[in-house]
């Protein structure tokens, strides 16, 4: 037997009662819940006992208890999706999952002295970068939403989780990532250019990386997921217009172990610009970073 | 070397120069290093820093610094000059120059303090627009 929508959702939970105010009017109320009218609230199944009381709207008293009927879920768009230049973002109420996925198309090359690529280092390499990311990234932010559309206020309460995907693509990358298979141990500057949506990379920054701060405080880093970072809108040039965390100049200097600094802990603000293209998705439906570990 | 003299005082500097990012120094013990290094431009690497400052006027920002491990990713590169155990028994000085060469693109040379003045240890030429 298919169970009910609302309990797929984890919505299952007890009904709103409303009490009435002297000066209330029942389609204030509605409005206030959503509900398109007075009259619709009062004849809801949910108020049956109120309405064999009253027979009539007009004779509600101030004390009257007005349930709150659920909102009937089969009548509300739940799932959204939106491409973007760097990434693409889907909404998924059922799920109440945001699921982020930017597409690369890679470019490989070698150091001098290096063997050259194989078609299964490339796979596998691939396969290492999404992994760091998604360790590193996924199911770490969770996000409340709010809002006054019936998306926002069926979801309300709840919590959504954010998973960040790579996908390998030969053409229509959001990003072209240039790969430099380095020397085992060696070291390339990797970089992100926000405006031409390009990344370098090499063989060696799918591996952990440790660095000491100035107090002498020990941090691991995953150069990969660091750089995805500023792929994922921490750029000063677009997206959140705040990126690097180490430089002198920056606010958090001082906060190694954030993911945007030498560290790999994600802060509220690494996820400034997805939640700023999220509240754009969804009509009158704003999400917060409510936590992140 | 006429040809990349020409080619570089011919580049506009400009004031913009990233500030964060310095340079290095050290004698280039491993192959790593020599693979790394992209000079396409021939032959920077018997150029002091005076010599260099005649090719591209003086640098709009420089840094000196010692290096370790704990290098920022501009930086890293330099790791492939020295081992582990040179970087904590003897950290070597780096001096790093940085020239505006125009409102898009960046040089930045490191150098290692020798008897006969600062050499070039490596370089990096680098887009305004991107984030290490």
């Amino acid at each position: 037997m298919t169970k009910p929508l609302r309990e797929d959702l984890g919505l299952a939970d007890k009904l709103k009662v409303h009490i009435l105010k002297k000066g209330e009017t029942l389609d204030k109320i509605a409005k206030k819940y959503g509900i398109k009218s007075g009259r619709l609230l009062f004849d809801a199944k949910a108020n049956a006992k109120l309405k064999k009381e009253r027979k009539d709207p007009k004779n509600l008293l101030p004390g009257d208890k007005i349930v709150i009927p659920a909102p009937d879920l089969k009548s509300i768009k739940l799932q959204f999706k939106k491409d973007m230049p760097r990434m693409s973002i889907a909404v998924d109420g059922k799920k109440q999952l945001v699921f982020v996925q930017q597409k690369w198309e890679y470019i490989f090359n070698e150091a001098s002295g290096v063997s050259k690529w194989q078609p299964k280092e490339k796979k596998n390499f691939h396969n290492k970068v999404d992994k760091a990311i998604w360790a590193k990234w996924s199911g770490r932010y969770q996000l409340a939403v709010g809002g006054t559309s019936d998306f926002a206020k069926a979801l309300k309460g709840k919590i959504f989780k954010v998973s960040f995907d790579i996908k390998y693509v030969k053409s229509g990358g959001h990003w072209k990532v240039t790969v430099t298979k380095i020397p085992k141990g060696g070291f390339k500057t990797s970089k992100v250019n926000w405006g031409t949506q390009t990344i370098q990379l090499d063989t060696e920054d799918v591996k952990p990386l440790e660095r000491e701060d100035k107090d002498g405080g020990k941090h691991k880093q995953t150069p990969a997921a660091h750089e995805f970072g500023h792929a994922v809108g921490n750029s000063k040039f677009g997206g959140a217009m705040h990126g690097d965390e180490y430089p002198e100049a920056s606010t958090y200097k001082e906060e190694y172990s954030s993911m945007l600094n030498i560290g790999s802990q994600l802060k509220k603000r690494h996820a400034d610009h997805l939640v700023s293209e999220l509240n754009k998705m969804i009509p009158n439906t704003t999400f917060v970073v409510k936590s992140v570990n | 070397m006429r040809g990349l003299v020409t080619s570089i005082l011919c580049l506009t500097l400009s004031s913009a120069a990233y500030a964060e990012q310095p340079a290095s120094v050290g004698s280039k013990n491993t192959e790593s290093a020599q693979s790394m290094e992209k000079n396409t431009e021939t032959d920077l690497s018997n150029l002091t820093l005076a010599q260099m400052e005649l090719l591209l006027g003086k640098p709009a920002k420089m840094a000196e610094f010692t290096l370790s491990m704990n290098v920022t990713e501009f930086r890293i590169e330099l790791l492939n000059f020295y081992s582990k155990e040179m970087l904590l028994e003897n950290p070597p000085l780096i001096v790093e120059a940085t020239w505006a060469l125009s409102p898009e693109k960046n040089k930045t040379i490191w150098f290692r303090p020798t008897g006969d003045g600062l050499k070039y240890l490596h370089h990096a030429d680098w887009d305004v627009g991107v984030e290490f």
